[in-house]
């Protein structure tokens, strides 16, 4: 007997139990689908949070105060690099909070950032408008502000922002210009677009503070990052005695380690996916059970005629992969609705891979030949003589 | 002439050994191409051992069995199968027809597991269902037949694969006593017509008197074994004259 007849038969033995085989499928399609929406989404956030990092600016290294025991940064500490560190193209000190702006009686909830003249060059961000910041507002801490795509939107809406006077923490500031719009993000890092951007030295007198928050580096183009990160690190040890006062990550460190966050992530998504698939799995063996039980009968007339035990066996186990294959495919294509329906109502990116469709259905199948084979052996092994019996 | 089945010193234990139940202690049996005979005896008498050995379906503990002069005593159950795939066709007290499938792809199954091409086996299924008037009917399923009708396609069936031995156990034992009579009627037609040779299992003395040589079995020995007398011989009536007239 031939693979063909295996099939024509296993399609005719799934066919008389509709219902059944169906629910038995059920498993397999949820279990499959799972696994394509949550993996596709896993992977959408984590190529998400790699644009973002990305755009941050290449070639670029973040100098911040450790978490845990970390120690204030000055405005000098920037000059310092600048000047020591060979490759540096810039250090930009920033001091972000967040604040109220007011426009004529507007008012919008946004981030304040005090920076230098260097920031577009250094996050690699232009200006759309107007002009940036200057070395003379910073030097002279001038009361100017440039405004983000988003902060602008929400405050100005249609009018045109240039040279209207805003009021920051009760502060008067005049619109020097507006940034280009970066593009979203603020899912995993803060929105490049929705912030004001003021002179470093006037955020401080705002504050009463004469600390910074972190330090952007731009290095070289052919300058070594890492070597950049180590003498950063070296001078801040120094300086402070202790080698773990201030963190100084690389763009490339960065992205390795949110890429092995959100790899954990997927795997942990795609594992508990998996679970369901295994369930599924363990209810194709449940019902193929019952199945040979109720078609002992069967089995004997079979072998009576002439089945040899391998004939029994592939009609059995093509049932069981039918089922966890059709389920497979069913559950791809469910999954991939799945991920787009949790993109669009949750707002997070999801990406299909395909290297995922393809483990997903071959572990279906897989699933299959796993779980129908003992059931299909003990009918192939069933005595002709007891079958014909049983009833 | 060689035989067509042939039995030297076969016995049958169930169980383990030192606590085995003898089935059958030593039957020695031949039977000829193109004989019509009957296996008789009292339940528990071994004739269904006996039975499931003639058929393939079981081995001898001791002795040896040749059809058609080779020894199968020792065969694999897969070599079994192919034996049984060839040489015999069952038919059953109880029909044992697939009920989800027609009464065509019925016939047809002894033939898929031959690996003939669909175009062949609905041929000769096809065939195999007109010798046994059953041709109008292929599309039925068995739910849709009746006893005699799913006793005929299971005749089908038997014959389909063109056999050397059909081997029937009870075959009449579920039907009425007139349908019955149309199912003998089949059996000795097809031993005639056809020249296979047709072994019946059954307890019913007039049954046993529609064959041509009787095998009388009991405490799983061969008690007595011959033909039927001259004159003693019944045909089946396909179609027995009602006794008070009436009708017809």
């Amino acid at each position: 007997m031939n693979l063909f007849e295996s099939f024509r038969l296993a399609f005719n033995g799934l066919r008389a139990n509709k219902m059944r085989s169906f629910l038995t499928m059920l498993g397999v399609i949820i279990g499959v689908g799972a696994v394509i929406a949550l993996v596709s989404v896993g992977t959408g956030a984590s190529q998400e949070v790699t644009t973002q990092v990305e755009a941050l600016g290449s070639n670029l290294v973040i100098v911040m105060p450790a978490s845990a025991r970390g120690r204030d940064l000055r405005v000098e500490d920037a000059a310092t690099i600048e000047e020591r560190v060979a490759g540096v193209a810039h250090a930009v000190p920033t001091l972000r909070e967040s604040a109220t702006v007011i426009w004529t009686g507007r008012s919008i909830d946004t981030d304040v950032v005090g920076t230098t003249e260097f920031l577009p060059e250094v996050q690699s961000h232009p200006v759309a408008q107007g002009r940036f910041l200057s070395g003379q507002d910073v030097l002279y801490r001038r009361f100017v502000a440039v405004l983000g795509a988003t902060a602008r939107n929400n405050l100005f809406g249609l009018r045109d922002p240039m040279g209207q006077e805003i009021y920051i923490s009760g502060y008067p500031f005049t619109v020097i210009g507006v940034m280009a719009e970066k593009g979203e993000g603020g899912l995993f890092t803060p929105d490049p677009d929705d912030r004001v951007l003021i002179p470093v030295t006037t955020a401080q007198r705002l504050l009463g503070t004469n600390k910074i928050g972190s330090i952007y580096v731009s290095v070289n183009q052919g300058a070594n990052a890492d070597l950049v990160t180590n003498h950063i690190q070296r001078i801040f040890e120094v300086r402070f005695g202790d080698a773990d006062a201030v963190q100084v990550f690389s763009q490339q460190q960065i992205l390795a380690a949110v890429g092995s966050v959100t790899g954990i992530l997927t795997m942990l998504l795609g594992a508990i996916a998996g679970i369901s698939l295994l369930v599924g799995g363990i209810g194709i063996m449940n019902i193929m059970l019952v199945s040979v039980t109720e078609r002992t009968r069967e089995i004997g007339v079979r072998k009576a005629v002439g089945a040899r035990s391998r004939d029994i066996l592939a009609q059995f186990l093509v049932e069981s992969v039918i089922i966890s294959l059709v389920g497979g495919a069913i559950g791809i294509a469910l999954g991939m609705l799945g991920s787009a329906a949790i993109s669009r109502l949750g707002n997070v990116p999801s990406v299909v891979s395909l290297s995922w469709v393809a483990i997903a259905f071959g572990f279906a199948a897989a699933v299959g030949v796993f779980f129908g084979i003992y059931p299909a052996m003990q009918a192939s092994r069933l005595d002709p003589i007891q079958a014909l019996r049983h009833d | 002439m060689k035989p067509l089945l042939e039995l030297t010193g076969v016995s049958k234990f169930y169980g383990e050994a030192g606590l085995a139940v003898p089935a059958l202690r030593g039957v020695d049996l031949r039977v000829g191409a193109g004989e019509l005979l009957s296996i008789m005896g009292p339940s528990g008498s071994g004739k269904s051992t006996l039975m499931n050995i003639i058929g393939c379906l079981d081995r001898p503990t001791t002795g040896t069995y040749l059809i058609e002069g080779r020894d199968v005593s020792t065969l694999s159950g897969d070599e079994l199968a192919a034996i049984r795939n060839r040489k015999v066709g069952f038919v059953f007290q109880t029909f044992n027809l697939l009920n989800r499938s027609t009464a065509q792809e019925n016939v047809e199954l002894p033939l898929i597991y031959r690996g003939l091409s669909l175009g062949q086996r609905r041929r000769q299924a096809r065939e195999a269902l007109e010798v046994v008037g059953m041709g109008h009917r292929l599309t039925h399923r068995p739910a849709q037949l009746s006893g005699g009708e799913q006793q005929r396609v299971a005749i089908a069936r038997a014959i389909a694969g063109d056999p050397s031995l059909i081997l029937a156990d009870e075959p009449t034992g579920n039907l009425d006593t007139r349908t019955g009579e149309e199912i003998m009627a089949i059996f000795q037609r097809v031993n005639a017509e056809l020249g296979v040779t047709v072994v019946q299992v059954t307890h019913d003395p007039h049954r046993g008197r529609q064959t041509r040589r009787i095998v009388l079995i009991r405490d799983g020995r061969i008690v007595e074994d011959g033909p039927l007398p001259d004159g003693e011989f019944l045909a089946a009536a396909p179609e027995p004259a009602p006794a008070g007239g009436g009708a017809q």
